[in-house]
């Protein structure tokens, strides 16, 4: 067991033996070479000129940074990356939410359900993509908009992904679908934990379903939604391959991201600097976030349900 | 004693690890006798399993005349970019890549390529001084083929909204006018089950091909120049009145087009090959390539016609061409051993097999070359005689819009706007976005100003 030391400058430090030295030394030579290295070279790159097929490269200063301030593409990315993320957010929770309470029932084929639950997330994004893409084609093997005309619904092929109107909306359904299931595992592991003789005694003093679900199962389920909450607004946040693969950033830039537009500038553009400049804006938004949402929400701490 | 004979077991296996390394090392610093033989990498987007063969074909004779290898790398299109950035970072580019004009001329501004106008000089095919890629009187790149994109049309749906179909090697092939081109998609619309075309209205490099395809053809000159202060003029005079009443009628035959901003290369292709579109610009090389797995009876009424062109195309440039490149990198390990495999290539049948792969997609360089017994020795070509002569003709209808300026240099700007797709954009934004077209080419002008 460790114990904690005062070093020669009274400053606190945690004594670790060189067997434990020695167990983690590889993951954070890993965390080094793969994490603090690019990282600090990202920031060089962002104070620099640098172009995708220079090797040598000004120092600009800030010009970047700048730059991206005035940049209206820059500053709408971040907007409808924000919009991506959270209502990308709200409907995994919802949506994986319900399904696990459902799924968390006892009933007949409930195995069967908890494992089609979590098909979607083993789907291969590319494959979802081409999934979603061919289902809302407007062209002749296009299902949806086949089914719907001969409805009588509609009397032309909807672009579901190629409307300024309409492809924010189906990216952020096609682009949850496959996410849902991770939701549902984490929220179907917290509710399998909670006791069930609380259930039994509420229903004996008479509470309804709905009272049940908002002074027992949400209780308990709050630590468990706030980490999912973070978890998948960072990842959703960073979505790049869903985007790409479905819209790429149009129409009409209506659902340009921020990593949609870091990889038009670096790689389409060839402007590394301002590219390497944007992901470090990223990243530090997303440090920001998650700074406070841990300060503000502490979902580290059990809630206790009486 | 039984501690000191733990120290010396210890010691022992230090001391066999150390030599065993040494060992080790040493053998592999003798190597394997090889040290002669010249390894090439050829980095391309050229992954048609046709192109690969012909490649392979071409790596056979090169070691068989220099005892060189060479080896292929192939990726997707836009990943080229990526791929030569992360190997001339590393020191390690490959020695050739394939790319497009523009592109050579941004890797060049960066002082990657090695000249190769001896190669230019010495090559048994002829290389027209128009498709060549200079930079400060020295020549960067080889090409080996046009790629020209226009309008194709099926004939039988024509037929069925009670038009005649033109004929593929007819002066009428190369003049359809705007009135008369509205007339078909909207009769194809109205009178068939497929829409009257497929208008790639979207900020990917098909998007770009379409951009530049319909504003070329109707004279809009998107630059005039090759110097950055006067190079981009489709925001200034004339250029700027003839590209708004271009996408004014866009606008006018969008509502006989497939909806939306997401038909791209693979989109076109589809829509044309599913049925669910009667025209599409692309090149019948791929569209053929398509049909053959989908409905090839299709083939025999696929009509290729020059895009829908207006009163103003008077100055001779008349379509959107690339021409495809080899260039080699100055700083790569073998780049004469490179030369030497591109001697390979142009000096044999290979390079006629190269523009064979893909029939009625790589066109060849020259018109001389396009109506030679040599290149239409080809099955397809002699099963579509009028279309091989549409390409014939096309050539000698004018100069590709990559290419000239009225300096007749290379547009680097408008060239490398493929890959960010500007002009795309530009019908992004007024077709399927709804701006005013005035307002999109001034973004559209600024952004190429910016490349």
């Amino acid at each position: 067991m460790s114990k904690i030391l005062k070093n020669r400058y009274n400053i606190s430090v945690p004594d670790v033996d060189r067997f434990t030295l020695a167990m983690i030394l590889p993951a954070m030579v890993t965390l080094i070479l793969l994490l603090f290295i690019p990282l600090i070279f990202a920031v060089f790159l962002s104070l620099s000129d640098s172009t995708l097929f220079q090797t040598q490269a000004s120092f600009s200063g800030i010009e970047n940074y700048t730059s991206l301030a005035t940049d209206d593409l820059f500053l709408t990315s971040l907007w409808q990356g924000s919009i991506f993320a959270v209502f990308s957010v709200l409907f995994q929770v919802i949506v994986g939410l319900a399904l696990a309470i459902i799924i968390n029932r006892n009933f007949w084929g409930g195995w069967l359900a908890r494992t089609l639950a979590i098909f979607p997330y083993l789907v291969p994004t590319i494959v979802v993509a081409l999934m979603w893409k061919w289902i809302l084609s407007p062209l002749n093997y296009g299902i949806v908009n086949a089914s719907l005309m001969s409805m009588g619904l509609i009397e032309s092929p909807i672009a579901w992904f190629g409307s300024v109107s309409l492809a924010m909306p189906m990216l952020i359904i096609a682009g949850s679908w496959k996410f849902v299931a991770f939701s549902v595992l984490f929220f179907l592991a917290r509710l399998q934990s909670i006791d069930q003789r609380m259930y039994q005694q509420a229903r004996i003093s008479g509470a309804s379903r709905i009272q049940m679900f908002l002074h027992i199962t949400l209780p308990n389920l709050k630590s468990a939604i706030l980490i999912v909450v973070l978890l998948r607004l960072i990842f959703m946040f960073n979505k790049f391959d869903i985007v790409w693969l479905l819209t790429r950033g149009g129409p009409a830039e209506s659902t340009t991201t921020l990593p949609v537009y870091i990889y038009r500038i670096t790689f389409l553009d060839f402007d590394l600097g301002i590219g390497s400049a944007a992901a470090i804006a990223l990243f530090l938004i997303l440090s920001v976030f998650a700074v406070i949402y841990f300060w503000q929400f502490r979902p580290s701490q059990e809630v206790e349900v009486r | 004693m039984t501690l000191n004979k733990k120290k010396i077991s210890r010691r022992r296996t230090i001391k066999s690890a150390g030599a065993s390394s040494v060992a080790l090392t040493l053998a592999g610093c003798l190597g394997n006798g090889t040290d002669d033989v010249q390894e090439v990498t050829l980095l391309t987007a050229e992954t048609d399993p046709r192109t690969q063969n012909v490649f392979d074909a071409v790596a056979e004779d090169f070691e068989e005349e220099t005892g060189n290898e060479a080896n292929y790398e192939y990726v997707g299109f836009e990943e080229l970019a990526d791929r030569i950035s992360a190997g001339v970072r590393a020191d390690d580019p490959p020695e050739m890549v394939i790319w497009n004009v523009g592109q050579m001329a941004a890797l060049q501004e960066d002082g990657l390529l090695m000249p190769v106008g001896d190669l230019v000089d010495d090559v048994d095919v002829e290389i027209p001084d128009d498709t060549v890629f200079e930079w400060e009187d020295s020549v960067y790149s080889i090409p080996w083929c046009r790629k020209i994109y226009h309008m194709i049309i099926r004939g039988d749906l024509l037929e069925e909204a009670g038009y005649t179909p033109p004929d593929p090697a007819s002066e009428e092939a190369l003049n359809v006018d705007w009135s008369t081109f509205q007339e078909w998609v909207s009769a194809i619309d109205e009178e068939t089950d497929a829409a009257g075309t497929a208008i790639a209205a979207s900020q990917t490099s098909k998007g770009e091909v379409d951009a530049i395809n319909w504003l070329w053809t109707n004279a809009v000159r998107i630059f005039r120049g090759t110097t950055p202060d006067e190079e981009v003029s489709i925001d200034t005079g004339e250029d700027r009145e003839r590209a708004i009443e271009v996408l004014e009628y866009l606008d006018d035959i969008y509502e006989y087009s497939v909806p939306g901003a997401d038909i791209a290369w693979a989109e076109s292709t589809d829509a044309y090959a599913s049925g669910s579109a009667g025209s599409v610009i692309y090149s019948i090389g791929r569209i053929f390539a398509a049909l053959e797995g989908t409905n090839p009876e299709w083939m025999d009424h696929t009509i290729p016609l020059a895009v829908p062109w207006e009163q103003h195309r008077d100055d001779g440039i008349t379509n959107r061409q690339t021409v495809s490149q080899f260039g080699v990198f100055e700083d790569s390990e073998n780049p004469d051993a490179a030369k030497e495999w591109l001697t390979t290539l142009y000096n044999s049948h290979h390079y006629i097999d190269l523009i064979h792969s893909v029939p009625f997609h790589n066109t060849p360089l020259t018109e001389e070359l396009a109506q030679s017994d040599e290149y239409l020795d080809h099955e397809l070509l002699q099963e579509y005689p009028q279309i091989a002569e549409f390409y014939a003709n096309f050539l000698e209808m004018g100069t590709s819009a990559m290419l000239a300026g009225d300096d007749g240099g290379v547009s680097r700007r408008l060239a490398q706007s493929e890959l960010p797709s500007h002009l795309g954009k530009l019908l992004e934004d007024t077709l399927v976005g709804g701006d005013d077209p005035g307002d999109a080419i001034d973004t559209a002008a600024e952004n190429l100003r910016d490349i």
